[in-house]
C-alpha cells in the first residue's frame, strides 16, 4: 500500500499511450525482429524435416506464456510489470524482481545487438569491425528512445511494414524454387525433434512475455492487450513459419542446418525474370531496420524496468545507464562462434527460467494474497483501492 | 445656413490630461529635445525589452492647432511625403479642418472627389433647412459630408499617426476630440497574375498579390460564407504590418485557433516583412529541416484548406499565405489533384512519390553501390559502370559532391539572374559543363545522368519547401553512403524517420495519417485520392468541428426510370 502511494507521488513523466495497432507493430518488431536470421538455422538443425512444423506449433504453445501477462493486465490496468510486482510482492521484493528482469533484458539486448552487428558485417561490409555497428546502433537507439515510446511506436508502424514486405517478397520469390521433397518425410524419428524445436522456441516467447509486461502499461485501451499481444505473437509466428517453410523448401533440412543465415542465402539466389538478381543487399538493408527496432525494444524494456526499480531516476539517465552495459556486453563477445554458443544457453538457462520464475512467483503470491480475485466493483483498479486505504 | 466655427476659449492640456500626466508628457518631450540621441535609443526595438515602457497615449484635445502640431511633432520636419492639408469647410467662417496623409499611399481621386470636394464645395449645395439642427460636427461631417465607404473614429494622436502610416487619411476637425479616419488606401499594386511557384495545367490562374485586401478579397470571392473570419493583427513594432488570420467559424478547431492567436500575439519584433517571418516565429520545431507551416500563392488552395478546417495567415506585403496546421501529406498535394480524375491523380502522386525517393536517395545510392556493393547491379551494368569510371581521378563520392555543387550553383545563379539570362545559364551550364566534365574525364557519364535525374526529380514536388528540405538532406546521406554504404543510408533514413515522427504542426502529428495511422484518411486523400463524391467527411487530421462535408450517396450515374440514380437517390 505504501508502495502504491509512493509510486503515485513520484515525479515520473506520464506514460505515453499507443494505439492497439501500434502495439501490434511493436510486438512484431520484437518477435520477428532479426529472429528469423539465425533462428531458422537453429530450429532447422534441431528439428530437421519437422522444423517448419515445429515453428508454428511452438508459437501456438508458447502463447500460454502470455496468459499471466493478460491476467495481471486485467487486475492492474495501466500498470507495468515493474509496478504491479511491487504491489504484489511488496516494495523490496518487487524491486528485486524488476531488477532481475532488467538484468535479463540487458543480457538479451547485448546478445541481439552483437548478433545483428555480426550479421550486417558478414552480409554487407565484411571488412568493417563490429564495434562500428555497435556504436552507431546504440546512438540511433538512444536518440529514438529519448524521443519517447510513442515516437518509437510510430517508427515501428512505418518502418516495420518495409521489413514485413521484404520477408513476404522473399517467401513469394522462393515459391518457384521450392521442392516439396525437402519438406518430407515427417515424424519418421518420432515426436522428439519437433518437441525439442518447440522447447527452443519457447525461449523466444519468454523474451516477448517480459516485454508484454512493459507494453501493457502503454496501451491506450488496456483491455485490448490480450488481442494486441496475441495478434502480435501469432502474426509473427505465421510470418516466421512462412520463412522457415521457404528456406526449408528451397534448401532442404541438411543445407539449412549448415548455413549461418538461411534467409540470407535465400535472398542471394532470388532472381526475377532473369534481370533482377543480387538483391540481397537491398533485402538485408531492410533487415537493418528490423534489427534496430528489435534492439530498441529491449533497450526500452531494460530502461523502464530500471526506472520502475528506482522511481526517482529519470528515463534518459536510465537509458544511458543500461546502454553502457549492453554495449560492453555486446563488445566483449569474441566472435560469431562464441555468440552462437551463448544464444541457446542464454535462452534455456537464463531467459526462460527468469520469465517462468518471475510470473510464477507473481501468480502464486497474488493468489495467496487474494489479488487475483475479481474486483468487487468492476472497473476499479486494485492500486486505487489500496491508495484509498480500503484494500 | 452655414456651418459656424464654434468660438471656444483656449483649452490647455492640463484641462484634459490632468496636471500629473501633462507634466510627464512635457518632461518626456523636453528630455527628448535636449537629447536627440535618446529618441533613437528609446525607440521600440532598440531598447532592452525589460526596460521598454510604452509612451503614454496622448488623446486629441479638440483644438486643431494643438492636435496637428502633435501629429507633426511625431513625424518630424523632414518627411517630404507627408501632406498636411489644412482647410476651412463651409466657407470663411466655417470649421477649420486638416487632412493628413502620405503621398503615394492614398488614392488621390478619393481625397479630391470624396473628401475635399464635398467639404469645400458641395457643402454649400445642401439646402439650408437640411442643415438645421446639425450642431454636432462629428455626426455632421461623418454622416452627411464624407462620401467615403470606410470611416472610423480615433481619439488619440498615436492612432492618427498609425492611420496615416497605414495609408489612411485622418481628418482632424477643430472642436472634435476625435479624428475621422477615412479609408482611402491606394498605392500602386501588382496586378493579379498566375503564380510562378505553383503553376498548374488545370485550374484557376489567379495568384495572390502583395496587397492584403486584394488577397482577402480573392478569398472572399471564392468563399461566400458569413462564417469566414478575417481576424486582424498588426505585427512589427516599427513596420506595423497588417496581418489577417483566416478561418471558418464553426469548422476550424477552437483549440488550434486559440493557439495560433496566442502565438501571433506573442510575436514582438521590430518588423515583419514577409509571411516567412511569421512562419519562423510560430512553428513548432524551428531547427527541423522540414517545413511545418505550408504556404501558397493560390487563393483556391487557401479556400480548399479553409474548408478542411485549417487556417490561413495572410501578411500585407507578401503574396504567400501561410497554411496551418500542415502535415507532410499536404506538402505532397497539388491543387490540381482535386480538379482531375482520381486515376490520373493516383498516377501523378505515385510519380511524385518515386520522384521524392529518387531526389533523396539516387546520388547516395550511386555512391554506396559503386563503392561498397557492386554486386547489387546486373553484370552488364556493373561492367559498363566500371568502364565508365576507368581512369577517373576522383572517388565516386567526390564526383557526386562536385556535380551536385555545380548543379546547385547553376540553380542559384539561374534564380538570381534576370529570367532570360537565368534560363540561358541553366541550359549552358547543364549542357556545356556537364559534357565538358565528362570529356575531360572528371566524372563518369552515368553520374551525369544520376545528377540530372535527381535535379529533375526535385522539381516534381508541388511544394518547393519540401523540395528544399530534400535538397539539403541529400548531402548528409551522400556522406553516410560514402562512409558505410547501404548501412549508412539505412541508418540515415531511420534517423530521418525518427525525426519526422517527433514533428508536430500545431499539435497535429506531422506524419499523419501514416503514423499515427488512420485507414480512412489513407484511403481518402494520401497516395490515393478518392472520388470527390465519396469524400463525405473532411480530413480528421485537424479535428474539424463539423466533420461532414457533403450528403451521402453522391455517386453520379444515369437516372433510372423511377427517377433515382444508381445509388437509389431520388431525382429532385
Amino acid at each position: 500500500m505504501k508502495a502504491v502511494k509512493r509510486m503515485s507521488n513520484s515525479s515520473r513523466p506520464p506514460k505515453e499511450k499507443i494505439s492497439s495497432y501500434q502495439g501490434v507493430m511493436v510486438s512484431f518488431a520484437i518477435t520477428i525482429g532479426t529472429l528469423f536470421i539465425t533462428m531458422t538455422r537453429e530450429i532447422g538443425s534441431i528439428s530437421g524435416e519437422e522444423a517448419y512444423i515445429a515453428v508454428p506449433v511452438a508459437y501456438l504453445i508458447s502463447a500460454l506464456l502470455l496468459v499471466p501477462v493478460f491476467i495481471f493486465n486485467s487486475r492492474f490496468p495501466g500498470k507495468r510489470i515493474g509496478e504491479y510486482s511491487q504491489i504484489i510482492l511488496g516494495r523490496f521484493f518487487g524491486k528485486l524482481l524488476s531488477l532481475m528482469l532488467m538484468l535479463v533484458m540487458v543480457a538479451v539486448a547485448a546478445l541481439i545487438l552483437r548478433n545483428i552487428a555480426e550479421f550486417w558485417g558478414a552480409a554487407l561490409m565484411p571488412e568493417t569491425p563490429p564495434w562500428f555497428f555497435l556504436i552507431t546502433m546504440v546512438i540511433l537507439v538512444v536518440y529514438t528512445l529519448i524521443k519517447g515510446f510513442e515516437v518509437y511506436a510510430r517508427v515501428c508502424q512505418i518502418l516495420f511494414l518495409i521489413v514485413i514486405g521484404s520477408l513476404l517478397f522473399l517467401v513469394i520469390a522462393s515459391l518457384l524454387r521450392m521442392d516439396t521433397e525437402n519438406l518430407l518425410p515427417v515424424f519418421y524419428r518420432g515426436w522428439e525433434p519437433l518437441l525439442r524445436g518447440c522447447v527452443r522456441m519457447v525461449g523466444f516467447a519468454a523474451q516477448y512475455a517480459i516485454f508484454s509486461g512493459v507494453l501493457c502499461g502503454h496501451l491506450r485501451d488496456g483491455r485490448t492487450l490480450t488481442a494486441t499481444g496475441l495478434r502480435g505473437w501469432l502474426g509473427a509466428g505465421l510470418l516466421i513459419s512462412l520463412i522457415m517453410l521457404a528456406v526449408q523448401g528451397v534448401f532442404g533440412p541438411q543445407q539449412v542446418a549448415k548455413f549461418v543465415s538461411p534467409p540470407l542465402e535465400l535472398a542471394k539466389i532470388i532472381e526475377i525474370g532473369g534481370v533482377a538478381r543480387g538483391l540481397e543487399a537491398l533485402i538485408v538493408s531492410s533487415w537493418i531496420i528490423a534489427g534496430f527496432l528489435q534492439v530498441s525494444a529491449y533497450f526500452y524494456t531494460a530502461s523502464i524496468l530500471l526506472v520502475d526499480t528506482f522511481p526517482r531516476l529519470q528515463f534518459a539517465k536510465a537509458l544511458l545507464g543500461v546502454s553502457v552495459p549492453i554495449f560492453a556486453g555486446a563488445y566483449v563477445i569474441r566472435d560469431q562462434e562464441q555468440l552462437f554458443a551463448l544464444f541457446p544457453i542464454m535462452r534455456m538457462y537464463l531467459i526462460l527460467p527468469a520469465a517462468l520464475g518471475a510470473f510464477g512467483i507473481l501468480i502464486a503470491v497474488a493468489f495467496l494474497r487474494g489479488l487475483l480475485k475479481k474486483s468487487p466493483s468492476p472497473g476499479r483498479k486494485i492500486g486505487e483501492e489500496e491508495e484509498e486505504g480500503t484494500g | 445656413m452655414k456651418i459656424k466655427s464654434r468660438k471656444r476659449k483656449p483649452v490647455k492640456l492640463t484641462d484634459i490630461l490632468g496636471q500629473s500626466q501633462t507634466d510627464q508628457l512635457n518632461s518626456d518631450q523636453a528630455h527628448l529635445e535636449a537629447n536627440p540621441d535618446q529618441r533613437q535609443k528609446d525607440a521600440p526595438g532598440n531598447q532592452r525589452r525589460k526596460n521598454y515602457k510604452k509612451p503614454p497615449q496622448m488623446p486629441l484635445v479638440g483644438i486643431l492647432d494643438i492636435d496637428l502640431s502633435e501629429v507633426k511633432k511625431r513625424f518630424g520636419n523632414n518627411n517630404s511625403d507627408i501632406i498636411y492639408r489644412e482647410f476651412v469647410a463651409g466657407g470663411c467662417d466655417g470649421v477649420p479642418m486638416a487632412l493628413v496623409f502620405i503621398d503615394g499611399m492614398v488614392d488621390k481621386n478619393s481625397i479630391n472627389d470624396s473628401i475635399l470636394k464635398t467639404l469645400l464645395v458641395q457643402v454649400h449645395q445642401i439646402p439650408p433647412d437640411a442643415r438645421e439642427g446639425k450642431r454636432d460636427p462629428e455626426q455632421w461631417v461623418k454622416s452627411a459630408l464624407l462620401a467615403i465607404g470606410e470611416v472610423k473614429e480615433v481619439s488619440t494622436v498615436d492612432e492618427v499617426v498609425e492611420a496615416v502610416l497605414s495609408g489612411d487619411a485622418p481628418l482632424l476637425v477643430d472642436g472634435m476630440t476625435s479624428a475621422i479616419v477615412t479609408g482611402v488606401k491606394g498605392w500602386p499594386t501588382r496586378s493579379i497574375a498566375e503564380p510562378d511557384t505553383e503553376a498548374i495545367v488545370r485550374g484557376a490562374r489567379e495568384g495572390f498579390t502583395e496587397t492584403l485586401r486584394v488577397n482577402t478579397a480573392l478569398i472572399r470571392h471564392r468563399l461566400k460564407s458569413p462564417d469566414l473570419r478575417v481576424e486582424p493583427f498588426r505585427l512589427g513594432e516599427r513596420t506595423k504590418t497588417d496581418v489577417a488570420f483566416l478561418y471558418i467559424k464553426g469548422l476550424a478547431d477552437e483549440k488550434i485557433i486559440n493557439e495560433v492567436r496566442t502565438r501571433l500575439r506573442s510575436i514582438k519584433v521590430d518588423g515583419i516583412l514577409d509571411s516567412g517571418y511569421i512562419e519562423q516565429f510560430i512553428e513548432d520545431h524551428p531547427f527541423s529541416p522540414f517545413p511545418q507551416v505550408g504556404n501558397t500563392e493560390r487563393p483556391d488552395r487557401v479556400v480548399s484548406y479553409l474548408l478542411e478546417g485549417r487556417m490561413a495567415i495572410i501578411v500585407d506585403g507578401s503574396p504567400f499565405a501561410l497554411i496551418l496546421p500542415s502535415e507532410m501529406n499536404t506538402f505532397m498535394q497539388s491543387p490540381e489533384d482535386y480538379y482531375d480524375r482520381p486515376f490520373t491523380v493516383l498516377f501523378l502522386r505515385v510519380v511524385r512519390l518515386i520522384a521524392s525517393i529518387g531526389a533523396l536517395l539516387l546520388p547516395s545510392f550511386y555512391v554506396a553501390v559503386t563503392t561498397f556493393h557492386p554486386e547489387l547491379l546486373p553484370t552488364p551494368l556493373a561492367l559498363s559502370i566500371a568502364a565508365g569510371r576507368e581512369g577517373k581521378p576522383f572517388p565516386p563520392v567526390i564526383e557526386v559532391l562536385l556535380m551536385e555543387f555545380v548543379f546547385e550553383t547553376l540553380r542559384e545563379a539561374g534564380v538570381r539572374l534576370p529570367r532570360p539570362f537565368g534560363q540561358a545559364v541553366g541550359i549552358v551550364g547543364a549542357i556545356v559543363i556537364g559534357q565538358a566534365s565528362v570529356t575531360a574525364g572528371l566524372v563518369s557519364p552515368l553520374l551525369l545522368i544520376i545528377v540530372s535525374l535527381t535535379a529533375i526529380a526535385t522539381f516534381a514536388f508541388p511544394s518547393f519547401l519540401v523540395a528544399n528540405s530534400i535538397r539539403i538532406l541529400r548531402f548528409p546521406l551522400i556522406f553516410l553512403a560514402a562512409a558505410s554504404g547501404l548501412y549508412g543510408i539505412v541508418w540515415g533514413l531511420i534517423f530521418l524517420t525518427v525525426h519526422l515522427m517527433t514533428l508536430r504542426s500545431f499539435g497535429v502529428p506531422y506524419f499523419y495519417p501514416w503514423a499515427p495511422s488512420s485507414g480512412r484518411a489513407i484511403l481518402r486523400d494520401t497516395l490515393i485520392r478518392a472520388p470527390l463524391w465519396s469524400m463525405r467527411k473532411r480530413p480528421d487530421a485537424v479535428r474539424p468541428q463539423d466533420i461532414i462535408r457533403q450528403k451521402k450517396d453522391m455517386k453520379p450515374g444515369p437516372r433510372q426510370k423511377d427517377g433515382t440514380n444508381e445509388s437509389g437517390e431520388a431525382d429532385e
